[in-house]
């Protein structure tokens, strides 16, 4: 028996090395030796290192600036994840229904195009379109007898804006995961709640919902891994302006680490937003296990 | 229940009201919500490709010439747009597969196999989750130099494959997959290899074509890798090139820039046509075999 | 590893000069040369590269670009440093002149002031060039000839005639004012029926090079001559940017300030007029317009613009350097040059081909892209420069936005330029 265990064990190590030698090699160990960094001051180019300990997190805590990035980030966060996610479910279902086959091959490429085309590129043609007094968006609602709105020139605005792009972008592949996953509910349950003369809704929340669920947490948390990553969007089309009315955290330590050069400070930025942001998943985690159980039993 | 059968000598009107009643009205409204959704989301692209993003009313000086001369000007001009293709193509495809392969079999070892620190394992592989890419960027530099890959697709495809969502999304499709075949398999003698090769892989069809969709487009957009290791044509990939479409100061060519990048998204939507029905197929057969 | 590297070369230079060694032809050798993107300067590379080939037909010369994009000049010297930084440094970088400085202070460039001094055919190139232009070379600070010149570029007022025949307007004299400017730039701002302005007089230059001229001709900079101070809390700098702000918010003739020149924009004739240098004249004439005129900077205290020229530099990091040297003088002589006017992109640093007839024939008027040479400024691009664009830019994106105050956008911006500029020391 104990061989039998050994050999699991080792069939175990063995399929899990490809993986974890990549990850180690590409992602753990550079984050590792980013996050030493941040400890440190250093020339990158004489490699000159100077342990400063804290000094660093100080630094970035009484900055002004690292605090409003951090706002703006976790703003960005939930307003991106209520959007990719909710308004995502929200098509999902109503393409879950009887619709004509090409019909449904059209939508689903509809929705989805935005998904393929590189965000560096979207994010420029964007930028054209909000353009606040030469944009198309703006000559539409000006002639519909709208004022201008200063989508990307407006700190108040900004933030939404990119918000809009994001969602844009993403929510195509939230509608294909959804969709995918409504496809699982077993059709057994439907045919019975049919035949029962239950109404929409109700197969909608005791049925539909409740089967999908741990994959709602799930897209929920990828939402929020890709907010906190959010990057080349905001870069073209607002560069973290007016002000710093769009700065993300991203944004602030690529600033500093690439920008100035203060690698320890950038990583120390990186540190902490690690930090905050393993808090968020560890929350979400938690919940899609209750949820998860429940909708099991 | 099917259409009411009217007699022949029914009035338009009576005809008409069949059919009236005939429409399914929530789908109805459904599908209209659903259509105008879907113009807006194809609106950018539609202004793009029919107005050059200028507003109608200031007149074409410059009809948009539409696409046979700008892809001759990218044929021809200085940046060799299209073994640049043929690049993204290569990083995209080689990704594509060994991010499948081993995120399948280090699923398969998470979701079936018991092994001493599997769970602190696994646990650690999803840290990389959180990790922004741009955080390690600096020390990737430095590997990529030592291991002299700068410069190469290598550098690109390397990153690439450390994937730790694709072995969380994996694990979470598997574990929900039923293991009976898999452990009578077992019982029968067959190797852990056979069991994963033979019965696992098998099963996971949709799961894999949605994952080779996210990961050949995520591979074949990306932006921030190629910007900062990649820096001759030879090796170039295609969101850096259409960047260098735009030349030293901004969008002078657009309608070019625009050739490129309908080039550029034209094999994502051959291979999302091609999965979208994998898909809906794979998963209404998994649906009728329960 | 890399000091021990750079520090032998610069042994083996400060020996036995680089210019004293003569290169042979069956040198068999590879160069890395790092250039920024831009379709007339691939296509005149490869034609330096082809031409090299037949003197050394055994070097192999590996071209690297790297895109960048409206002016982020900062972003471009920042790639380079890293690539440095990680060991992976090429032969020969290009550099505009907010580049010198920032990449030169870390002691990774070559002096090419020995190597150019005793080549004649490097002298006859630089008496060449516009003593002014020649002197915004040197890199400020050590006086050091870091970069060899290959091209440069102003700032100028690019107009539509036909707007202006349409308004009735005479075409702008070589010495208009700010307010005669404004007023021209009003007249230029159309509205249809309901109220929606069609047409403006005006685009303000949303980067960092093409504001500087407006600064310039109240007297005003970011920083002083020697690019050590700010030099921001001024009456001068304040009325230069209260002028920006009036041509947007009080008469109307500017759409909202945003990134980019307006190329696009004077193309698509949404604007009558912009600020650029001989850059888009390609690309102007290829939307099709005909009546393009050109203008000096409209003045209030005085005439004058901007001016960045580029160039080629030598690697500390070098295998090569006499080679490295000998491909510079491709790159940057007669036949180059030549290329570089015909391209009609930036403008030729060699006065010959920069006021060739063909060269001025269009837009109007073009002889003042090398008249400016001998009077322009330098565009301030001390060692930190990247952080002096992102600081300048972020503050008046903005104050122009109407964001913020001008009090507070003053103090701010000369509170985070006056760290910056201490710590660069």
């Amino acid at each position: 028996m104990a061989t039998l265990e050994k050999r699991e064990a080792r069939a175990g190590y063995a399929f899990i090395l490809p993986a974890y030698t990549l990850y180690l090699a590409f992602l753990l160990l550079p984050l590792i030796a980013a996050l030493g960094l941040s400890f440190v001051q250093m020339d990158r180019l004489n490699w000159e290192i100077d342990f400063v300990g804290f000094e660093n997190f100080y630094w970035i805590f009484t900055d002004p600036r690292f605090w409003t990035t951090f706002r703006n980030t976790f703003l960005f966060i939930s307003m991106a994840v209520i959007g990719n996610v909710g308004m995502g479910l929200i098509i999902a279902l109503m393409l879950d229904t009887k619709i004509p086959k090409y019909l449904l091959y059209f939508l689903r490429l509809a929705y989805f195009l935005p998904v393929l085309v590189s965000l560096a590129f979207v994010s420029f043609i964007w930028k054209f379109l909000y353009s606040t007094d030469l944009g198309i968006i703006n000559y539409y609602l000006r002639g519909l007898g709208f004022e201008n709105v200063p989508w990307l020139t407006s700190s108040s605005m900004a933030m939404i804006s990119v918000v809009i792009v994001d969602v844009w972008k993403n929510m195509g592949f939230f509608i294909i995961i959804f969709l995918a996953a409504l496809q699982g509910v077993p059709k057994n349950l439907l045919e019975a709640a049919a035949i029962d003369d239950a109404s929409t809704w109700a197969i909608l929340t005791r049925i539909k919902l409740p089967f999908i669920a741990p994959v709602i947490l799930f897209c929920v948390t990828y939402a929020t891994i890709g907010g906190l990553q959010v990057f080349d969007s905001i870069k073209i089309m607002t560069d973290g302006g007016p002000g710093d009315a769009t700065r993300s955290v991203v944004m602030y330590m690529v600033s500093e680490a690439f920008g100035i050069g203060d690698l320890g400070t950038g990583a120390a930025s990186a540190l902490t937003l690690l930090i905050a942001i393993t808090a968020v998943i560890a929350i979400q985690m938690f919940l899609s296990r209750r949820v998860g159980a429940g909708g099991a039993r | 229940m099917g259409p009411q059968i009217l007699p022949a000598n029914a009035t338009l009107t009576q005809r008409l009201a069949s059919a009236f009643r005939a429409i399914h009205w929530r789908n109805t409204v459904t599908m209209t919500i659903l259509i105008i959704g879907a113009l807006l989301m194809l609106a950018p692209f539609m202004w793009t490709f029919s107005t050059s993003l200028r507003p109608p009313a200031e007149g074409f000086r410059l009809p948009p010439s539409f696409l046979p001369t700008e892809f001759e000007t990218l044929r021809d001009g200085p940046i060799p747009f299209l073994p640049m293709y043929w690049n993204s193509f290569l990083v995209a495809a080689i990704t594509t597969i060994g991010v499948v392969l081993t995120s399948s079999m280090a699923a398969f070892a998470f979701s079936r196999l018991r092994f001493p620190a599997s769970n602190l394992l696994f646990y650690l592989l999803l840290l990389g989750l959180m990790v922004p890419p741009a955080l390690v960027l600096i020390p990737l530099f430095f590997v990529m130099a030592q291991l002299g890959l700068m410069d190469t697709i290598w550098s690109l495809v390397l990153p690439g494959l450390a994937n730790p969502l694709a072995v969380f999304m994996m694990r979470e499709f598997m574990k929900s997959q039923p293991r009976e075949y898999e452990e009578s398999a077992f019982v029968d003698g067959a190797s852990y290899w056979t069991i994963f090769w033979r019965i696992s892989l098998p099963q996971m069809g949709p799961p894999i074509a949605a994952l080779s969709i996210i990961v050949f487009t995520t591979s074949w957009n990306n932006f921030l890798l190629p910007l900062v290791f990649i820096r001759s044509f030879e090796s170039m990939t295609l969101p850096v090139g259409i960047l260098s479409l735009f030349g030293s100061y901004g969008p002078q060519q657009l309608s070019v820039i625009l050739a490129a990048v309908s080039l550029a998204v034209l094999p994502l939507l051959v291979v999302f046509l091609v999965a979208q029905r994998f898909i809906v197929e794979s998963i209404a057969g998994t649906g009728v075999k329960k | 590893m890399i000091r021990m590297l750079t520090s032998t070369v610069s042994a083996v230079i400060m020996t036995t000069g680089v210019a004293a060694a003569e290169v042979p032809s069956d040198i068999t050798a590879t160069l890395k040369v790092t250039q920024w993107v831009a379709d007339q300067i691939i296509a005149n590379t490869d034609a330096a590269i082809e031409r090299f080939k037949e003197k050394y037909p055994n070097v192999t010369i590996e071209t690297q670009y790297v895109p960048i994009g409206s002016g982020a000049w900062g972003e471009y010297n920042n790639a380079f440093l890293n690539q440095v930084a990680a060991g992976d440094a090429p032969d020969i970088i290009a550099a505009a002149i907010e580049g010198f400085a920032e990449m030169a202070s870390k002691e990774v460039l070559i002096n090419l002031d020995d190597i150019a001094a005793n080549d004649a055919a490097a002298q006859e190139t630089m008496a060449g060039i516009d003593a002014n232009l020649l002197n915004g070379m040197r890199t400020r600070g050590t006086g050091e000839l870091n970069f060899f010149p290959t091209e440069w570029n102003n700032i100028v007022v690019f107009y539509n005639k036909d707007m202006f025949d349409a308004a009735g307007l005479d075409y702008p004299s070589a010495d208009w004012t700010w307010e005669e400017f404004a007023e021209t730039a009003k007249a230029l701002t159309l509205t249809d029926d309901s109220g929606n302005i069609t047409q403006y007089g005006y685009f303000v230059p949303g980067f960092n090079f093409g504001l500087q001229p407006w600064l310039f001709t109240n007297g005003a900079s970011i920083l002083d001559e020697e690019w050590k101070e700010p030099t921001i809390d001024t009456p001068q700098f304040r009325e230069a940017l209260q002028n920006l702000h009036d041509l947007i918010h009080l008469h109307k003739a500017a759409p909202a300030f945003e990134e980019g020149v307006g190329t696009e924009k004077f193309n698509a004739g949404q604007v009558a007029m912009f600020s650029a240098g001989h850059w888009p004249v390609p690309s102007i004439k290829q939307a099709g317009l005909e009546n393009v005129g050109v203008q000096h900077m409209p003045q209030k205290t005085e005439r004058s613009t901007v001016f960045g020229i580029g160039g080629l530099a030598i690697t500390r990091a070098s295998e090569h350097p006499e080679l490295a040297w000998e491909f510079i003088r491709e790159m940057t002589g007669d036949e180059y040059q030549a290329g570089l006017a015909e391209a009609g992109f930036a403008i030729p640093s060699a006065r010959k081909y920069a006021t060739t007839p063909e060269y001025v024939a269009w837009p109007d008027n073009s002889e003042i892209f090398y008249e400016t040479a001998a009077t322009a400024i330098a565009v301030p691009s001390p060692s930190n420069f990247s952080q002096v664009q992102e600081i300048f830019m972020r503050n008046l994106t903005t104050y122009l936005n109407g964001e913020r105050d001008l009090d507070t956008t003053i103090s701010n911006m000369d509170r985070e330029l006056s760290r910056s500029m201490a710590r660069a020391k």
